[in-house]
Protein backbone atom coordinates (compact mmCIF):
# COMPACT_ATOMS: atom_id res chain seq x y z
CA UNK A 1 0.00 0.00 0.00
CA UNK A 2 1.43 3.00 -1.10
CA UNK A 3 0.59 6.61 -0.31
CA UNK A 4 -0.48 7.42 -3.74
CA UNK A 5 -3.05 4.71 -4.30
CA UNK A 6 -4.08 5.33 -0.21
CA UNK A 7 -4.50 9.20 -1.54
CA UNK A 8 -6.09 8.10 -4.85
CA UNK A 9 -8.86 6.20 -3.02
CA UNK A 10 -9.50 8.70 -0.54
CA UNK A 11 -10.57 11.34 -3.39
CA UNK A 12 -12.74 8.01 -4.52
CA UNK A 13 -13.88 7.64 -0.98
CA UNK A 14 -14.87 11.25 -0.69
CA UNK A 15 -16.48 11.57 -4.16
CA UNK A 16 -19.00 8.52 -3.40
CA UNK A 17 -19.25 9.85 -0.08
CA UNK A 18 -20.49 13.43 -1.07
CA UNK A 19 -22.73 11.99 -3.78
CA UNK A 20 -24.20 9.96 -1.71
CA UNK A 21 -25.05 12.99 0.80
CA UNK A 22 -26.76 15.03 -2.07
CA UNK A 23 -29.03 11.95 -2.28
CA UNK A 24 -29.44 11.22 1.08
CA UNK A 25 -29.95 14.96 2.09
CA UNK A 26 -33.07 15.29 0.61
CA UNK A 27 -34.61 12.07 1.54
CA UNK A 28 -33.31 12.91 5.29
CA UNK A 29 -35.36 16.17 4.53
CA UNK A 30 -38.86 14.77 3.05
CA UNK A 31 -38.74 12.47 5.90
CA UNK A 32 -37.36 14.47 9.10
CA UNK A 33 -39.91 17.13 8.09
CA UNK A 34 -42.62 16.14 5.99
CA UNK A 35 -42.47 12.72 7.58
CA UNK A 36 -42.80 10.69 4.27
CA UNK A 37 -41.14 8.26 3.20
CA UNK A 38 -40.15 8.59 -0.46
CA UNK A 39 -38.88 4.96 -2.45
CA UNK A 40 -38.59 7.28 -5.70
CA UNK A 41 -36.68 9.17 -4.30
CA UNK A 42 -34.27 7.23 -6.27
CA UNK A 43 -35.67 7.73 -9.63
CA UNK A 44 -34.84 11.44 -9.08
CA UNK A 45 -31.54 10.53 -8.94
CA UNK A 46 -32.05 8.19 -12.07
CA UNK A 47 -33.71 10.98 -13.61
CA UNK A 48 -31.11 13.71 -13.03
CA UNK A 49 -28.15 11.37 -15.16
CA UNK A 50 -30.46 10.62 -18.00
CA UNK A 51 -32.08 14.51 -18.14
CA UNK A 52 -28.16 15.54 -18.38
CA UNK A 53 -27.61 12.84 -20.97
CA UNK A 54 -30.38 14.16 -23.16
CA UNK A 55 -29.37 17.59 -22.82
CA UNK A 56 -25.95 17.02 -23.31
CA UNK A 57 -27.05 15.39 -26.56
CA UNK A 58 -28.90 18.36 -27.29
CA UNK A 59 -26.72 21.33 -26.14
CA UNK A 60 -23.37 19.74 -26.52
CA UNK A 61 -22.01 21.37 -23.64
CA UNK A 62 -21.47 19.59 -20.53
CA UNK A 63 -21.84 21.66 -17.56
CA UNK A 64 -24.83 23.65 -19.06
CA UNK A 65 -26.48 19.84 -19.47
CA UNK A 66 -26.25 19.48 -15.92
CA UNK A 67 -27.44 23.08 -15.01
CA UNK A 68 -30.56 22.43 -17.38
CA UNK A 69 -31.62 19.20 -15.47
CA UNK A 70 -32.18 20.80 -12.40
CA UNK A 71 -34.96 22.73 -12.80
CA UNK A 72 -36.44 19.72 -15.16
CA UNK A 73 -36.29 17.85 -11.72
CA UNK A 74 -37.25 20.23 -9.56
CA UNK A 75 -40.54 20.46 -11.85
CA UNK A 76 -40.64 16.29 -11.64
CA UNK A 77 -40.46 17.03 -8.02
CA UNK A 78 -43.21 19.43 -7.52
CA UNK A 79 -45.07 17.46 -9.65
CA UNK A 80 -45.14 14.18 -7.89
CA UNK A 81 -45.18 15.68 -4.65
CA UNK A 82 -48.67 16.99 -5.54
CA UNK A 83 -49.69 13.96 -7.40
CA UNK A 84 -48.43 11.40 -5.23
CA UNK A 85 -46.76 12.76 -1.87
CA UNK A 86 -49.20 15.15 -0.44
CA UNK A 87 -52.55 13.11 -0.52
CA UNK A 88 -50.01 10.79 1.56
CA UNK A 89 -49.22 13.57 4.59
CA UNK A 90 -49.97 11.90 7.96
CA UNK A 91 -50.95 8.63 6.44
CA UNK A 92 -49.21 5.75 7.37
CA UNK A 93 -45.41 4.95 6.51
CA UNK A 94 -46.94 1.71 4.81
CA UNK A 95 -49.09 3.42 2.46
CA UNK A 96 -46.16 5.80 1.95
CA UNK A 97 -43.78 2.88 0.78
CA UNK A 98 -46.40 1.43 -1.22
CA UNK A 99 -47.10 4.68 -3.61
CA UNK A 100 -43.77 5.52 -3.82
CA UNK A 101 -42.65 2.32 -4.72
CA UNK A 102 -45.53 2.48 -7.44
CA UNK A 103 -44.10 5.74 -8.69
CA UNK A 104 -40.43 4.78 -8.45
CA UNK A 105 -42.01 1.65 -10.96
CA UNK A 106 -43.55 3.70 -13.17
CA UNK A 107 -41.18 6.44 -13.48
CA UNK A 108 -38.75 3.77 -14.19
CA UNK A 109 -41.54 2.24 -17.21
CA UNK A 110 -41.35 5.66 -18.52
CA UNK A 111 -37.70 6.38 -18.83
CA UNK A 112 -37.16 3.06 -20.31
CA UNK A 113 -40.00 4.00 -23.06
CA UNK A 114 -38.43 7.50 -23.48
CA UNK A 115 -34.47 6.21 -23.42
CA UNK A 116 -34.30 2.61 -23.93
CA UNK A 117 -32.99 0.10 -21.59
CA UNK A 118 -29.33 0.55 -22.69
CA UNK A 119 -28.12 2.98 -20.67
CA UNK A 120 -26.28 6.34 -21.87
CA UNK A 121 -22.50 6.90 -21.56
CA UNK A 122 -22.05 10.62 -21.13
CA UNK A 123 -18.69 11.89 -22.75
CA UNK A 124 -16.92 14.65 -20.19
CA UNK A 125 -15.50 17.53 -22.29
CA UNK A 126 -11.66 17.11 -23.01
CA UNK A 127 -10.43 19.26 -19.71
CA UNK A 128 -12.42 17.59 -17.57
CA UNK A 129 -11.06 14.01 -19.03
CA UNK A 130 -7.13 13.87 -17.67
CA UNK A 131 -5.56 13.61 -14.35
CA UNK A 132 -4.10 16.54 -11.86
CA UNK A 133 -1.01 16.82 -10.03
CA UNK A 134 -2.35 17.32 -6.19
CA UNK A 135 -0.03 17.27 -3.33
CA UNK A 136 2.34 15.38 -5.01
CA UNK A 137 -0.28 12.83 -6.03
CA UNK A 138 -2.22 11.99 -9.72
CA UNK A 139 -5.52 12.06 -9.31
CA UNK A 140 -8.44 11.98 -11.92
CA UNK A 141 -9.71 16.10 -12.56
CA UNK A 142 -13.11 15.09 -12.48
CA UNK A 143 -13.56 13.55 -9.63
CA UNK A 144 -12.38 16.28 -7.81
CA UNK A 145 -14.69 18.05 -10.04
CA UNK A 146 -17.29 16.44 -7.86
CA UNK A 147 -15.87 16.99 -4.62
CA UNK A 148 -16.23 20.60 -5.03
CA UNK A 149 -19.26 20.85 -6.85
CA UNK A 150 -20.34 18.52 -3.96
CA UNK A 151 -18.80 20.56 -0.86
CA UNK A 152 -20.60 23.71 -2.63
CA UNK A 153 -23.60 22.56 -2.90
CA UNK A 154 -23.08 21.20 0.53
CA UNK A 155 -22.51 24.79 1.86
CA UNK A 156 -25.60 26.05 0.34
CA UNK A 157 -27.51 23.70 2.03
CA UNK A 158 -26.43 24.40 4.96
CA UNK A 159 -26.63 28.65 4.88
CA UNK A 160 -29.99 28.31 3.41
CA UNK A 161 -31.25 26.22 6.00
CA UNK A 162 -29.80 27.08 9.01
CA UNK A 163 -28.91 31.06 7.89
CA UNK A 164 -31.49 31.99 5.79
CA UNK A 165 -35.84 32.96 6.29
CA UNK A 166 -36.72 29.80 4.28
CA UNK A 167 -34.77 27.67 6.24
CA UNK A 168 -36.40 29.25 9.81
CA UNK A 169 -39.68 28.12 8.21
CA UNK A 170 -38.58 24.86 7.38
CA UNK A 171 -37.48 24.45 10.81
CA UNK A 172 -40.83 26.19 12.06
CA UNK A 173 -42.97 24.03 9.66
CA UNK A 174 -40.83 20.67 10.90
CA UNK A 175 -40.97 21.32 14.75
CA UNK A 176 -44.66 22.35 14.92
CA UNK A 177 -46.64 22.35 11.56
CA UNK A 178 -49.88 23.57 13.31
CA UNK A 179 -48.50 26.70 15.16
CA UNK A 180 -46.20 27.97 11.60
CA UNK A 181 -49.28 27.98 10.10
CA UNK A 182 -51.51 29.77 12.72
CA UNK A 183 -48.52 32.37 12.17
CA UNK A 184 -49.20 32.56 8.91
CA UNK A 185 -46.37 30.03 7.19
CA UNK A 186 -48.01 28.22 4.04
CA UNK A 187 -46.71 24.62 5.00
CA UNK A 188 -48.06 23.27 1.88
CA UNK A 189 -45.72 25.66 -0.25
CA UNK A 190 -42.89 25.19 1.56
CA UNK A 191 -43.17 21.26 1.54
CA UNK A 192 -43.32 21.51 -1.71
CA UNK A 193 -40.27 23.02 -2.31
CA UNK A 194 -38.78 21.04 0.23
CA UNK A 195 -39.31 18.69 -1.99
CA UNK A 196 -38.33 19.92 -5.50
CA UNK A 197 -35.31 21.20 -4.04
CA UNK A 198 -34.71 17.06 -2.64
CA UNK A 199 -35.44 16.00 -6.14
CA UNK A 200 -32.99 18.61 -7.58
CA UNK A 201 -30.48 17.45 -4.83
CA UNK A 202 -30.74 13.70 -5.96
CA UNK A 203 -30.88 14.99 -9.61
CA UNK A 204 -27.66 16.62 -9.31
CA UNK A 205 -25.73 13.60 -8.03
CA UNK A 206 -26.89 11.04 -10.61
CA UNK A 207 -26.33 13.86 -13.12
CA UNK A 208 -22.60 14.07 -11.68
CA UNK A 209 -22.06 10.41 -11.55
CA UNK A 210 -23.33 9.09 -14.87
CA UNK A 211 -19.75 10.10 -17.01
CA UNK A 212 -18.29 8.03 -14.54
CA UNK A 213 -20.60 5.25 -14.19
CA UNK A 214 -23.47 6.12 -17.32
CA UNK A 215 -27.22 7.09 -17.26
CA UNK A 216 -28.85 3.37 -16.26
CA UNK A 217 -32.69 2.30 -15.58
CA UNK A 218 -31.14 0.51 -12.30
CA UNK A 219 -29.23 3.43 -10.53
CA UNK A 220 -32.11 4.60 -8.40
CA UNK A 221 -32.96 1.44 -6.72
CA UNK A 222 -29.37 0.25 -6.42
CA UNK A 223 -29.07 3.85 -4.41
CA UNK A 224 -32.02 4.64 -2.50
CA UNK A 225 -30.95 1.57 -0.18
CA UNK A 226 -27.61 2.86 0.64
CA UNK A 227 -29.23 6.31 1.48
CA UNK A 228 -31.72 5.14 3.40
CA UNK A 229 -28.83 3.61 5.58
CA UNK A 230 -27.07 6.70 5.26
CA UNK A 231 -30.31 8.25 7.08
CA UNK A 232 -31.00 6.24 9.79
CA UNK A 233 -27.06 5.90 10.77
CA UNK A 234 -26.78 9.97 10.80
CA UNK A 235 -30.29 10.09 12.63
CA UNK A 236 -33.33 10.74 10.34
CA UNK A 237 -34.05 14.45 9.53
CA UNK A 238 -30.37 15.60 10.32
CA UNK A 239 -28.84 17.09 7.59
CA UNK A 240 -25.45 17.07 9.43
CA UNK A 241 -26.24 13.50 10.44
CA UNK A 242 -26.85 12.61 6.80
CA UNK A 243 -23.39 14.29 5.79
CA UNK A 244 -21.26 12.73 8.76
CA UNK A 245 -22.59 9.41 7.89
CA UNK A 246 -22.28 9.81 3.86
CA UNK A 247 -18.79 10.27 3.98
CA UNK A 248 -18.27 7.38 6.48
CA UNK A 249 -20.58 5.47 3.89
CA UNK A 250 -18.73 6.59 1.06
CA UNK A 251 -15.44 6.10 2.78
CA UNK A 252 -15.38 2.45 4.20
CA UNK A 253 -17.00 1.14 1.14
CA UNK A 254 -13.91 2.42 -1.33
CA UNK A 255 -11.08 1.38 1.35
CA UNK A 256 -13.31 -1.44 2.07
CA UNK A 257 -13.02 -2.92 -1.85
CA UNK A 258 -9.34 -1.50 -1.89
CA UNK A 259 -8.25 -2.71 0.96
CA UNK A 260 -9.33 -5.32 2.77
CA UNK A 261 -8.38 -8.34 0.85
CA UNK A 262 -4.91 -7.33 1.67
CA UNK A 263 -5.34 -6.60 5.59
CA UNK A 264 -7.09 -9.93 5.73
CA UNK A 265 -4.32 -11.70 4.00
CA UNK A 266 -2.26 -10.88 6.81
CA UNK A 267 -4.34 -12.77 9.27
CA UNK A 268 -6.08 -15.20 7.11
CA UNK A 269 -5.14 -17.82 4.07
CA UNK A 270 -4.38 -16.37 0.91
CA UNK A 271 -7.80 -18.07 -0.73
CA UNK A 272 -9.93 -17.21 2.33
CA UNK A 273 -9.03 -13.54 2.68
CA UNK A 274 -9.82 -12.86 -1.38
CA UNK A 275 -13.24 -14.59 -0.80
CA UNK A 276 -13.98 -13.27 2.28
CA UNK A 277 -13.21 -9.70 1.76
CA UNK A 278 -15.41 -8.27 -1.17
CA UNK A 279 -17.97 -10.25 0.73
CA UNK A 280 -17.27 -8.06 3.86
CA UNK A 281 -16.78 -5.04 2.20
CA UNK A 282 -20.20 -5.48 0.91
CA UNK A 283 -21.08 -5.70 3.97
CA UNK A 284 -19.55 -3.07 5.40
CA UNK A 285 -21.80 0.17 5.58
CA UNK A 286 -24.54 -2.31 6.80
CA UNK A 287 -22.27 -3.77 9.78
CA UNK A 288 -21.77 -0.02 10.39
CA UNK A 289 -25.48 1.27 10.82
CA UNK A 290 -25.94 -2.06 12.93
CA UNK A 291 -23.29 -0.99 15.35
CA UNK A 292 -24.33 2.64 15.26
CA UNK A 293 -27.81 1.41 16.17
CA UNK A 294 -27.04 -0.74 18.81
CA UNK A 295 -25.19 2.67 20.41
CA UNK A 296 -27.26 5.28 19.40
CA UNK A 297 -30.47 3.81 18.44
CA UNK A 298 -31.74 7.10 16.85
CA UNK A 299 -28.40 7.74 14.95
CA UNK A 300 -25.48 10.13 15.61
CA UNK A 301 -27.45 13.53 15.45
CA UNK A 302 -30.88 12.70 16.06
CA UNK A 303 -33.03 15.97 15.11
CA UNK A 304 -34.95 17.77 18.29
CA UNK A 305 -37.89 16.02 18.78
CA UNK A 306 -41.02 17.76 17.58
CA UNK A 307 -43.33 20.32 19.69
CA UNK A 308 -47.09 19.20 20.67
CA UNK A 309 -49.95 21.61 19.80
CA UNK A 310 -53.20 21.07 21.04
CA UNK B 1 -70.65 48.18 16.26
CA UNK B 2 -70.30 45.55 13.23
CA UNK B 3 -68.80 42.19 14.15
CA UNK B 4 -65.58 41.59 12.84
CA UNK B 5 -65.91 37.83 12.84
CA UNK B 6 -68.83 36.00 12.16
CA UNK B 7 -70.56 32.79 11.25
CA UNK B 8 -73.60 32.12 10.08
CA UNK B 9 -75.49 28.81 10.74
CA UNK B 10 -71.81 27.04 10.96
CA UNK B 11 -71.91 23.05 10.63
CA UNK B 12 -69.26 20.09 11.42
CA UNK B 13 -70.02 16.00 12.23
CA UNK B 14 -67.50 13.81 12.53
CA UNK B 15 -69.31 10.63 11.35
CA UNK B 16 -72.57 10.84 12.94
CA UNK B 17 -71.93 13.33 15.93
CA UNK B 18 -72.53 16.81 14.72
CA UNK B 19 -70.64 19.01 16.91
CA UNK B 20 -71.16 21.63 15.09
CA UNK B 21 -74.85 22.32 14.56
CA UNK B 22 -75.80 25.50 13.50
CA UNK B 23 -73.79 27.96 15.19
CA UNK B 24 -74.30 32.17 14.80
CA UNK B 25 -71.28 33.88 16.46
CA UNK B 26 -70.41 37.36 16.31
CA UNK B 27 -67.20 39.00 17.66
CA UNK B 28 -67.65 42.71 17.79
CA UNK B 29 -64.82 45.37 17.30
CA UNK B 30 -63.45 45.96 21.17
CA UNK B 31 -64.52 43.18 22.60
CA UNK B 32 -63.72 39.98 24.43
CA UNK B 33 -66.12 37.29 23.63
CA UNK B 34 -66.19 34.35 26.09
CA UNK B 35 -67.08 30.93 24.46
CA UNK B 36 -68.06 28.28 27.26
CA UNK B 37 -69.74 25.22 27.42
CA UNK B 38 -69.29 21.53 28.71
CA UNK B 39 -66.66 19.14 27.48
CA UNK B 40 -67.08 17.56 24.34
CA UNK B 41 -69.54 20.63 23.31
CA UNK B 42 -67.59 21.36 20.10
CA UNK B 43 -65.59 24.72 21.54
CA UNK B 44 -62.26 23.33 20.09
CA UNK B 45 -63.60 22.25 17.09
CA UNK B 46 -65.62 25.90 16.60
CA UNK B 47 -62.20 27.30 17.14
CA UNK B 48 -60.56 24.70 14.97
CA UNK B 49 -62.96 25.71 11.88
CA UNK B 50 -62.73 29.82 12.83
CA UNK B 51 -58.66 29.15 12.39
CA UNK B 52 -59.17 27.35 9.23
CA UNK B 53 -57.40 23.75 10.35
CA UNK B 54 -61.07 22.33 9.97
CA UNK B 55 -63.18 22.20 6.64
CA UNK B 56 -66.90 23.36 8.09
CA UNK B 57 -69.16 20.67 6.14
CA UNK B 58 -72.40 23.51 6.01
CA UNK B 59 -72.46 27.72 6.51
CA UNK B 60 -70.23 30.66 6.54
CA UNK B 61 -67.40 32.39 7.91
CA UNK B 62 -67.04 35.92 7.95
CA UNK B 63 -63.67 37.96 8.36
CA UNK B 64 -63.60 41.84 7.93
CA UNK B 65 -66.38 41.32 6.13
CA UNK B 66 -64.84 38.77 3.56
CA UNK B 67 -66.07 35.12 3.41
CA UNK B 68 -63.33 33.66 4.47
CA UNK B 69 -65.05 29.79 4.83
CA UNK B 70 -62.99 28.23 2.44
CA UNK B 71 -59.44 30.25 3.05
CA UNK B 72 -56.19 27.86 5.06
CA UNK B 73 -55.06 28.84 7.89
CA UNK B 74 -52.24 30.21 6.93
CA UNK B 75 -54.29 32.79 4.33
CA UNK B 76 -56.64 33.53 7.73
CA UNK B 77 -53.34 34.08 9.72
CA UNK B 78 -51.94 36.50 7.17
CA UNK B 79 -55.57 38.11 6.88
CA UNK B 80 -54.93 39.00 10.79
CA UNK B 81 -56.98 36.46 12.53
CA UNK B 82 -54.35 34.75 15.28
CA UNK B 83 -54.54 31.88 17.49
CA UNK B 84 -53.39 30.66 20.61
CA UNK B 85 -53.24 26.69 21.07
CA UNK B 86 -53.77 25.32 24.38
CA UNK B 87 -49.93 23.43 24.64
CA UNK B 88 -47.37 24.78 22.29
CA UNK B 89 -44.37 25.48 21.64
CA UNK B 90 -43.05 26.48 18.21
CA UNK B 91 -38.85 25.93 18.30
CA UNK B 92 -38.41 24.11 22.13
CA UNK B 93 -34.86 24.17 21.78
CA UNK B 94 -34.39 27.98 21.21
CA UNK B 95 -34.34 30.64 23.38
CA UNK B 96 -37.66 32.93 23.28
CA UNK B 97 -36.21 35.50 21.60
CA UNK B 98 -35.62 33.53 18.91
CA UNK B 99 -38.82 31.78 18.84
CA UNK B 100 -40.21 35.71 18.83
CA UNK B 101 -38.59 36.55 15.58
CA UNK B 102 -39.07 33.36 13.79
CA UNK B 103 -43.21 33.75 14.08
CA UNK B 104 -42.06 37.74 13.09
CA UNK B 105 -40.07 36.29 10.03
CA UNK B 106 -42.68 34.48 9.31
CA UNK B 107 -45.43 37.03 8.99
CA UNK B 108 -43.36 38.54 7.18
CA UNK B 109 -43.29 39.26 3.04
CA UNK B 110 -39.55 38.67 1.99
CA UNK B 111 -39.25 34.94 2.33
CA UNK B 112 -35.39 35.43 1.67
CA UNK B 113 -32.51 36.57 3.60
CA UNK B 114 -30.17 35.58 6.51
CA UNK B 115 -31.61 34.12 9.75
CA UNK B 116 -28.33 36.24 11.29
CA UNK B 117 -29.24 39.15 10.26
CA UNK B 118 -32.79 39.10 11.25
CA UNK B 119 -31.36 39.09 15.05
CA UNK B 120 -30.01 42.47 14.13
CA UNK B 121 -33.22 43.47 11.90
CA UNK B 122 -34.36 46.03 13.88
CA UNK B 123 -38.15 46.14 12.21
CA UNK B 124 -38.12 42.15 13.07
CA UNK B 125 -36.85 43.17 16.88
CA UNK B 126 -38.71 45.50 17.50
CA UNK B 127 -42.09 43.63 16.87
CA UNK B 128 -40.66 40.86 18.81
CA UNK B 129 -39.58 42.77 21.74
CA UNK B 130 -42.77 44.78 21.73
CA UNK B 131 -45.06 41.12 22.27
CA UNK B 132 -42.67 40.00 24.79
CA UNK B 133 -43.28 42.72 27.08
CA UNK B 134 -46.75 42.78 26.54
CA UNK B 135 -47.00 39.37 27.83
CA UNK B 136 -44.44 40.05 30.63
CA UNK B 137 -41.68 37.62 29.27
CA UNK B 138 -38.77 40.43 28.44
CA UNK B 139 -37.21 39.43 31.15
CA UNK B 140 -36.89 35.98 29.64
CA UNK B 141 -36.01 36.77 26.35
CA UNK B 142 -32.97 35.10 26.37
CA UNK B 143 -33.85 31.74 28.16
CA UNK B 144 -34.52 28.51 26.24
CA UNK B 145 -38.32 27.56 25.66
CA UNK B 146 -37.67 24.44 27.19
CA UNK B 147 -36.96 25.85 30.88
CA UNK B 148 -39.80 27.73 30.81
CA UNK B 149 -42.47 27.31 33.67
CA UNK B 150 -45.68 26.08 32.05
CA UNK B 151 -47.51 30.07 32.86
CA UNK B 152 -44.55 31.37 30.60
CA UNK B 153 -45.17 29.02 27.81
CA UNK B 154 -48.86 30.51 27.45
CA UNK B 155 -47.66 34.00 28.03
CA UNK B 156 -45.13 33.30 25.26
CA UNK B 157 -47.92 31.38 23.10
CA UNK B 158 -49.57 34.78 23.32
CA UNK B 159 -46.42 36.50 22.38
CA UNK B 160 -46.50 34.83 19.23
CA UNK B 161 -49.85 35.02 18.07
CA UNK B 162 -49.37 39.08 18.87
CA UNK B 163 -46.66 39.51 16.72
CA UNK B 164 -48.37 39.75 13.50
CA UNK B 165 -50.44 42.63 14.76
CA UNK B 166 -53.48 40.65 14.30
CA UNK B 167 -56.97 42.10 14.06
CA UNK B 168 -58.54 39.53 15.57
CA UNK B 169 -57.10 36.66 18.61
CA UNK B 170 -58.80 33.42 19.39
CA UNK B 171 -57.48 32.40 22.57
CA UNK B 172 -57.99 28.28 23.57
CA UNK B 173 -58.13 27.98 26.85
CA UNK B 174 -55.18 30.39 27.71
CA UNK B 175 -55.40 29.35 31.64
CA UNK B 176 -55.86 25.75 31.13
CA UNK B 177 -53.37 24.12 33.31
CA UNK B 178 -52.31 27.08 35.12
CA UNK B 179 -52.07 27.62 38.79
CA UNK B 180 -54.09 29.85 40.21
CA UNK B 181 -50.93 32.59 40.72
CA UNK B 182 -50.46 32.35 37.15
CA UNK B 183 -53.98 31.77 36.03
CA UNK B 184 -54.95 35.31 37.85
CA UNK B 185 -51.27 36.79 36.00
CA UNK B 186 -52.84 35.44 32.49
CA UNK B 187 -56.28 37.18 33.21
CA UNK B 188 -54.03 40.53 34.30
CA UNK B 189 -52.32 40.34 30.99
CA UNK B 190 -55.56 39.45 29.12
CA UNK B 191 -57.33 42.74 30.85
CA UNK B 192 -54.91 44.23 29.40
CA UNK B 193 -54.60 43.78 26.16
CA UNK B 194 -58.66 44.10 25.71
CA UNK B 195 -59.82 47.05 23.81
CA UNK B 196 -56.52 46.87 21.76
CA UNK B 197 -57.59 43.21 20.28
CA UNK B 198 -60.96 41.80 20.04
CA UNK B 199 -60.53 38.43 21.50
CA UNK B 200 -62.88 35.11 21.24
CA UNK B 201 -62.17 33.29 24.36
CA UNK B 202 -62.60 29.71 25.30
CA UNK B 203 -62.04 29.54 28.36
CA UNK B 204 -63.18 26.76 31.35
CA UNK B 205 -62.55 28.65 34.25
CA UNK B 206 -65.86 31.00 35.39
CA UNK B 207 -63.57 33.84 37.62
CA UNK B 208 -61.83 34.82 34.13
CA UNK B 209 -64.20 34.59 31.83
CA UNK B 210 -66.42 37.16 33.96
CA UNK B 211 -63.22 39.11 34.85
CA UNK B 212 -62.76 39.43 31.39
CA UNK B 213 -65.81 38.54 29.16
CA UNK B 214 -68.62 41.45 27.69
CA UNK B 215 -70.53 38.84 25.64
CA UNK B 216 -70.88 35.41 26.97
CA UNK B 217 -72.00 32.45 24.81
CA UNK B 218 -73.05 29.19 25.66
CA UNK B 219 -72.27 25.93 23.68
CA UNK B 220 -74.29 22.92 24.37
CA UNK B 221 -74.07 19.82 22.21
CA UNK B 222 -72.74 22.27 18.92
CA UNK B 223 -75.28 24.88 19.37
CA UNK B 224 -75.37 28.06 21.07
CA UNK B 225 -78.05 27.74 23.92
CA UNK B 226 -77.48 31.64 25.61
CA UNK B 227 -75.48 34.49 24.34
CA UNK B 228 -75.29 38.45 25.83
CA UNK B 229 -74.05 39.75 28.62
CA UNK B 230 -72.22 37.99 31.20
CA UNK B 231 -74.91 38.75 33.73
CA UNK B 232 -77.61 38.17 31.66
CA UNK B 233 -76.32 34.91 30.67
CA UNK B 234 -75.88 33.65 34.22
CA UNK B 235 -79.47 34.41 34.57
CA UNK B 236 -80.33 32.22 31.87
CA UNK B 237 -82.14 29.37 32.97
CA UNK B 238 -81.30 27.20 30.48
CA UNK B 239 -77.63 27.95 30.46
CA UNK B 240 -77.87 27.14 34.47
CA UNK B 241 -78.94 24.13 33.52
CA UNK B 242 -76.31 23.15 30.71
CA UNK B 243 -73.56 24.57 32.67
CA UNK B 244 -73.59 26.32 35.42
CA UNK B 245 -75.52 24.09 37.49
CA UNK B 246 -74.06 22.99 40.71
CA UNK B 247 -71.94 26.21 40.96
CA UNK B 248 -74.85 28.50 40.74
CA UNK B 249 -76.93 26.73 42.96
CA UNK B 250 -74.62 25.71 45.84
Amino acid sequence: MDATLIASQLVNGLQLGLLLFLVAAGLTLTLGVLDYVNLAHGAFYMLGAFFSASLLELTGDWPLSVLLALPLLGLTGLITERLVARPLYGKSHLAQVLASFGLLLVIGALAMLIWGAEGRAIALPHALRGQARLFGVVLPVYRLVIIAAALAVAALLYVLLHHSRFGVRVRAAAANPRVAQALGIDTHRLHAMLFALGAMLAGLAGALIAPITEASLAMGAQVIIIAFVIIVIGGIGSLRGAFVAALLAGLIDTFGRAFLDTLLARVLPLEAAETAAPALSAMSIYILMALVLIARPRGLFPPPARGGAA
Amino acid sequence: MTALLRTIGLRKAFGGLQVTAGVDLDLRDGEIHALIGPNGAGKTTLINQLAGEIAPDGGRIEFLGRDITRRPAHARARLGLARSFQRTSLLPAMTVMDNALAAALANHGRPWGVFRAARRDAVLRAAAQAALELTGLADAAARPVAQLAHGQRKQLDLALALIGQPKVLLLDEPTAGLSPAEGREMVALLENLKGRWPMLLVEHDMDAVFALADTLSVLVAGRIVATGAPQDVRADARAQAAYFGDEINA
